[in-house]
């Protein structure tokens, strides 16, 4: 935060340098949310190329009345909503299979190992198939490690919105894990 | 189930966490329940961020606009004058101070000089606190500068910022 506050200051005072710093540090963070909510690699790599432009723009009023990071991932969200919701209703990615969230790696058994894949799979394929919203609530809040309250300023949505979203969402990567277990039982029954 | 996501995801309080144990203890459907609900919350909480193309960073850095950038601020007053004023005052110092002893002994005869002379040691003679006079006016004016400069300059990092 302080470091933040320092490159921030050191922006201000004309040092481009300063702003890269700020840049590699968030970019991978931003882009996860753009490409959350675009699913699309170029968009949301042009989407988060805006937000750190506009991001810069802005850093004048900027009141460190809550996280760089938050103030941050808001720009991102709005931009990325914008460009989503100008998009034409039918066009199609071309490539959003990369789009899915990737997971780490763990060390583990090779039976382990491959369970885990399922696992990961099928919360991949969920994630993919939700609406653009709510996989970038999940990014939040597990990648980005932003709060509930700090979502809720991101995203416009109320505080226990955010909570019961973020509870359904867990809750239906829950349901498909224990239909896919009953289905494995199934088959081998 | 809210309970056991919230074991889940150890954000359980001690009473909370004992209550859990001891429903999975007796439930092996709700053990079950909570061992998926662990495999959600970890493969979750391994989530890792996507990286943009590598020229990314280079491209943001090449498309800001020059909003701050590094431009000189001048001085309101520059050093130059500033060094020419301070010697003028201490030009006109040393003459106010000189001119009362040397107005007798005096050899310079240089035209109107005399006049001068003869109107400043008239006027100081009338005003025997002058040199404290001037000196207070020179500092003053000096002070006042300085702020004056600082002052302009601070607005005009304020103008470049917004």
């Amino acid at each position: 935060m302080e470091k933040d506050i320092l490159l921030i200051k050191e922006t201000m005072q004309g040092s481009k340098t300063a702003f890269k710093s700020l840049v590699e540090q968030y970019q991978d963070y931003v882009f996860s949310v753009t490409l959350k909510i675009l699913k699309n690699r170029e968009e949301a790599e042009e989407a988060a190329q805006d937000t750190f432009i506009k991001a810069y723009r802005a850093l004048g009023s900027f009141e460190q009345r809550s996280k760089f990071a938050t103030w941050l991932y808001q720009i991102a969200w709005r931009t990325a909503i914008d460009r989503y919701r100008s998009r034409p209703a039918t066009r199609q990615s071309l490539d959003d299979e990369q789009s899915f969230l990737q997971i780490r790696d763990t060390s583990a058994t090779p039976l382990q190992q491959v369970q885990q894949q399922n696992t990961r799979s099928l919360i991949e394929n969920a994630l993919g198939q939700m609406k653009a919203e709510n996989a970038t609530l999940l990014t939040l809040f597990y990648l980005n490690e932003q709060s509930v309250k700090e979502i809720s300023s991101i995203t416009g949505l109320t505080e226990s919105n955010v909570k019961v979203k973020l509870f359904r969402l867990r809750n239906t990567l829950k349901n498909i894990l224990t239909q896919n277990l009953k289905e494995e039982v199934n088959s081998l029954v | 189930m809210e309970l056991l996501w919230k074991y889940a995801e150890g954000n359980c309080t001690p009473d909370e966490k004992v209550a859990v144990e001891r429903m999975i203890a007796s439930d092996p459907l709700l053990r079950k329940e909570l061992e998926i609900m662990l495999d959600v919350q970890s493969n979750l909480a391994g989530m890792e961020a996507q990286s943009p193309s590598l020229h990314f960073t280079q491209n943001v850095i090449d498309a800001l606009p020059e909003l701050y950038a590094n431009k000189e601020i001048e001085p309101l007053v520059k050093p130059i004058w500033m060094k020419v004023f301070v010697g003028a005052m201490v030009a006109i110092f040393a003459v106010i101070i000189s001119i009362p002893k040397s107005s007798g002994t005096s050899t310079i005869s240089l035209p109107y000089l005399e006049e001068i002379t003869n109107f400043i040691n008239n006027t100081v003679s009338h005003l025997p606190s002058m040199t404290i006079q001037f000196s207070i006016l020179i500092l003053l004016s000096l002070a006042m500068l300085v702020f004056f400069d600082k002052m302009m300059i601070k607005r005009v990092r304020g103008l470049m910022m917004i």
